[in-house]
């Protein structure tokens, strides 16, 4: 899987929920959280999601309700 | 403020000691806050209880830790400490300020704040004790865009790293804590910011064997600095100690730990068995000026330490017996993510690495984060290894 398909996967998979914390989202796209950290650190910084704090860590996309 | 509002508080002004309770008082004719902070605590004396309690989440925009939401219990009665919260603000390595930093800081925090600080907190952070919610991000805004300084960490996430002030103070000094410190903390920023691992991560850092941070016992991966080679004796410096009547064989020889040091009387000479120093610095403690440190120099890996909380305390164990440490320090930091990984795979909520790897145990958490088992692996000091021999192996 290229980086490209790894983000439009983890995209898609945001869009089926209101927040998920890395480790969920490693497990729905089935890849190492290891990569999907630093997948979503870059879409963090593309603006494409964004971080949620409710205690620990969660990433939703930008501007999901 | 009347002492008769503060009776058993007063009575901790009456030791020898320096009293937090007169230097929250100087404050308290200033600061509504500092006032109702002596009498909320002099009700927790009288009950027996705190009343604080831990809010809802508050914080700094984009930051997931570095505010602690403090509130009382009983606002009606204390309306100034309603909201008390406190903010972790990052140290600069070895705790090295000049006098303008130090005035920034405590003006601003006069002006958001209670004016109560900790320098500093057992974290190693500057700890800034009360503020409302409200004034929370303009007073992060000024700290960080006037005066430079960043949040540290807090909750499930990597703790801000600390260091003992290693080579610009210490001549023992194995490494550059302060480089060291400083690299991990700006390499780090998405661990030390955004919470999501199962809880706290510390990493301390000391220069020498001594351990002056206590990373030990304090963190849960220690670096501390050794050398590899033997350790440097002058035979000159060691004749001078004899002759100033200092008792070699007995408060140094006699009290290395593994025998690893041999006083000729004769010759007036000390000899060391290089193979059974465990860098222990007591025989560099007690002679600075003859022994010193080997110059192949580096540091130790532990891993484990901690406080009691899902189980007892813990002392960290050897996980790298010596490691380089040079910029950019990559050997290092890819460890340390792989250990982070499996802690998160394997780790339950609220659970330290340590106490995953009790659980789990070491020879697993060495397969699979890539490291040999080795001698130095003891579960404590004069133990037996670990035994890594798995049960499908004939």
């Amino acid at each position: 899987m290229t980086d490209t398909e790894l983000e439009q996967k983890i995209l898609k998979y945001l869009s089926t929920v209101n927040m998920a914390k890395n480790k969920s989202v490693a497990t729905a796209v089935g890849v190492e959280k290891s990569i999907v950290d630093k997948a979503i650190s870059k879409l963090a910084k593309e603006d494409k999601i964004e971080y949620v704090y409710l205690g620990t860590s969660y990433v939703k996309l930008k501007g999901q309700q | 403020m009347s002492e008769s509002e503060t009776p058993r508080l007063d009575q901790l002004e009456t030791g020898p000691w320096p009293s937090f309770v007169s230097e929250i008082k100087k404050m308290a004719g200033r600061k509504p806050a500092a006032r109702d902070l002596l009498r909320q605590m002099e009700l927790s004396y009288k009950d027996r209880v705190t009343h604080w309690k831990h809010g809802g989440i508050v914080g700094i925009r984009s930051y997931g830790g570095g505010v602690i939401g403090r509130y009382s219990d009983s606002p009606e009665q204390f309306p100034d400490v309603a909201a008390f919260h406190t903010i972790r603000v990052n140290q600069p390595s070895g705790w090295f300020y000049s006098t303008k930093a130090l005035r920034q800081i405590c003006d601003i925090w006069e002006k958001y704040g209670s004016g109560l600080t900790n320098f500093h907190g057992s974290t190693g952070d500057i700890i800034l004790l009360g503020t409302t919610t409200e004034k929370l991000q303009p007073c992060f805004n000024e700290l960080s865009d006037e005066a430079g300084f960043d949040l540290g960490g807090s909750g499930s996430a990597l703790r801000t790293p600390s260091c003992c002030l290693g080579p610009a103070r210490c001549e023992w000094s194995c490494i550059d804590t302060l480089d060291l410190c400083n690299d991990l903390t700006h390499s780090f920023q998405d661990e030390l910011h955004r919470p999501a691992w199962p809880y706290k991560f510390k990493i301390k850092i000391s220069g020498c064997p001594n351990d002056c941070v206590a990373s030990i016992a304090r963190s849960d991966l220690p670096i501390i600095g050794t050398w590899r080679d033997s350790l440097r004796i002058d035979q000159e410096e060691v004749r001078k100690y004899a002759a100033d009547g200092f008792d070699i064989e007995n408060e140094v020889v006699a009290l290395c730990p593994t025998d690893a040091l041999e006083w000729d009387e004769k010759t007036l000479t000390l000899k060391l068995k290089a193979e059974d120093c465990v860098r222990c610095m007591h025989c560099i403690n007690r002679m600075p000026k003859a022994l010193r440190p080997g110059l192949e120099r580096g540091a130790t890996l532990l891993i484990g330490g901690k406080a009691p909380i899902m189980k007892g305390a813990f002392l960290s164990w050897v996980l790298v017996p010596f490691m380089p440490m040079t910029p950019p320090y990559t050997e290092f930091k890819v460890l340390v993510r792989k250990i982070w990984d499996w802690w998160d795979e394997n780790g339950k909520t609220r659970e330290r690495v340590g106490e995953v790897i009790e659980r789990l145990g070491m020879a697993r958490f060495l397969r699979d984060v890539g490291l040999k088992p080795l001698p130095q692996m003891v579960f404590r000091p004069r133990a037996n290894p670990y035994v890594f021999w798995r049960s499908e192996q004939k």
